[in-house]
């Protein structure tokens, strides 16, 4: 069954939504999600667009400024909601994985 | 040494794997992408080196943009921003190249990838290939009907075997086309939920090129039944102004597109011109197929009395002269022949002037090539006797007919003789002969007098 649309985020989602609670334009993204996951997420710029464009269609992000074709976006209290939604489902299931395993935090 | 190549892109729309590999290929061997057509690539030489290639779709792209609408610029100073420089497009694919050793994909998301491919192909190939899967079934359906409907006329076009061979192979192209893409399609969706990784499409190049092949075989093969000089000229004449029209739109697209017309514009002109075009075509083709025999004829004929005659009359198999015995100074005859592997008939006609008036002499003969065809075409001849009319689209009249066995074939040499009936009775002077695997449909001015009978036969029976 397909998944519905932002019902979880992806790591791509999710890193953009993370840059985006600063003011930030599309081009910028790509370098911050590298940086901010050294490297280990990277976000190619035709999906940047497609997402950038879903997000704001959904009224998770909003565009900002304009100058030229350059463009800038923030994000909304929905993409908020849902960068928080997500947040804690990632941390139920790290708090199920510990209860589980009885390991936690970096032990192996 | 020659700076720009151009090949046949044999590759689905949908292909991003197959053109990419293809295209990094090509740039290994010196040759560069520079333009991309429905049909043909154009590559320029550069140094061989390695290059990466994204093929990419964006949905709301149109092959009648004059130059990227602001969106699709911004996508590109995206890209412009990681390394990939465009290349070239075709309608909703772009393509971008990127010299660095690992440069960051373009489409890091299969499901957003496979999304824009989606709606690309919902722009693109998948009305234009169910349209084209509708006409192809439309065509056959019509060739079966007439094949059903009235077997001998259907058999006798030379036309008819390629085309019951060429629409069941378009349909398997089409159907294959389209089965091709939803499987992987399929397959894709199912990765990117399972994992998020991405499907390669499968390269069916030899597919395509055999598709190809077989296209250009067919026409040939289409010019070569056609049969005689004359109709292949025609033939070779027709393809010849339906790719002037193909390339007559695409120039007037292109030009526009120069013209920096909006695509709105760009799709209205273009899509009149090509209805217009379209429509001069095929007066022009219908104009020459009425005049046919004027063109043919050289300006050998006259007209005497308000009728025209041959200056040099064709031989025909029979002749009015021959079952008169006299001979005729205006004489007007016609002959055309038309054969399939199936059967071959001629159909003749003459009108001479007798006096104040005209004797006329029709006839049409037809031979069964193929011996296990032999049952059907006699029922046609004999048993499918009927037509309805639809008169002011309201009424429909119905003419049917009746063959009457005529005693003693014999005298006509033949197997066996029949003439026609009318519903009503009315008996006429059209006769059906028999004459092994040959039947002659003989439509005379008077009944024929034993002798003329054997004239007839003789000179029908192996004509």
């Amino acid at each position: 069954m397909a998944r519905e649309k932002f019902q979880t985020l992806t790591e791509q989602m999710f890193y953009i939504l993370l840059c985006l609670r600063r003011e930030c334009c599309g081009t910028d993204i790509m370098a911050q999600v590298s940086a901010l996951t050294h490297g280990r997420v990277a976000v190619g710029p035709g999906t940047l667009y497609n997402l950038l464009e879903s997000f704001l269609q959904a009224g998770m992000i909003s565009e900002t400024r304009v100058e030229g074709r350059k463009r800038s976006y923030l994000i909304t209290e929905t993409g908020q909601r849902m960068l928080d939604d997500e947040y804690r489902r990632l941390l139920t299931l790290a708090a199920d994985y510990e209860a589980q395993t009885g390991r936690g935090g970096n032990a192996p | 040494m020659k700076s720009t190549k151009r090949e046949i892109g044999l590759y689905s729309f949908y292909d991003h794997t197959g053109i990419r590999a293809h295209l990094e290929q090509m740039a290994a061997k010196g040759w560069m992408l520079e333009k991309m057509g429905n049909w043909c690539w154009r590559y320029r030489r550069t140094e061989p080196r390695a290059v990466r290639f994204a093929v990419v779709y964006f949905p709301t792209a149109s092959d009648f943009d004059s130059s990227p609408g602001e969106d699709q610029q911004t996508f590109r100073d995206y890209c412009a921003a990681a390394g990939w420089k465009p290349v070239a497009s075709w309608a909703q694919m772009l393509i971008f190249a990127n010299e660095s050793d690992t440069p960051v994909p373009i489409e890091t998301d299969a499901a957003v990838q496979l999304d824009n491919i989606h709606r690309a192909m919902k722009r693109n190939f998948l009305p234009g290939h169910i349209v084209l899967l509708a006409l192809y079934f439309l065509q056959m359906g019509m060739q079966l009907s007439d094949l059903w409907k009235h077997p001998a006329d259907t058999l006798a076009r030379p036309s008819f075997p390629l085309f019951m061979l060429c629409w069941p192979l378009a349909i398997a192209y089409c159907a294959a086309e389209l089965t091709s893409y939803f499987l992987w399609r399929r397959r894709a969706r199912r990765a990117a939920e399972l994992d998020g990784s991405f499907t390669p499409t499968r390269g069916r190049r030899g597919f395509q090129a055999a598709g190809l092949v077989i296209l250009v075989s067919l026409v040939l093969l289409w010019l070569f039944s056609l049969g005689g000089q004359y109709a292949a000229v025609v033939g070779a004449g027709a393809l010849l102004a339906t790719v002037l029209l193909q390339c007559s739109v695409n120039g007037i697209k292109a030009l526009m597109k120069r013209s920096g017309c909006s695509t709105g514009v760009n799709r209205a002109v273009t899509v009149a011109a090509s209805f217009v075009l379209a429509f001069a075509l095929i007066s022009g083709a219908a104009y020459c197929a009425v005049h046919w025999d004027e063109f043919r004829s050289d300006g050998g004929t006259y007209t005497y009395q308000g009728f025209t005659y041959d200056k040099t009359p064709i031989d025909l198999p029979l002749t009015t002269q021959d079952l008169t015995g006299q001979s005729y100074e205006h004489v007007s005859r016609n002959r055309s022949d038309s054969q399939s592997v199936f059967l071959a008939r001629s159909t003749c006609w003459e009108r001479v002037q007798t006096g104040a008036s005209h004797l006329s002499l029709s006839y049409e003969i037809t031979d069964i090539r193929q011996p296990w065809l032999r049952d059907v075409v006699v029922w046609d001849y004999l048993e499918n006797t009927g037509f309805s009319v639809r008169v002011h689209g309201a009424i429909t009249v119905a003419f049917n007919w009746d063959w009457l066995p005529q005693e003693a074939p014999e005298r006509w040499g033949a197997d066996a003789v029949y003439r026609k009936c009318w519903d009503g009775g009315d008996v006429r002077d059209e006769y059906l002969l028999f004459f092994g695997d040959r039947v002659v449909d003989l439509t005379l001015d008077e009944e024929p007098t034993p002798a003329q009978m054997a004239v007839i036969g003789e000179n029908l029976r192996t004509a």
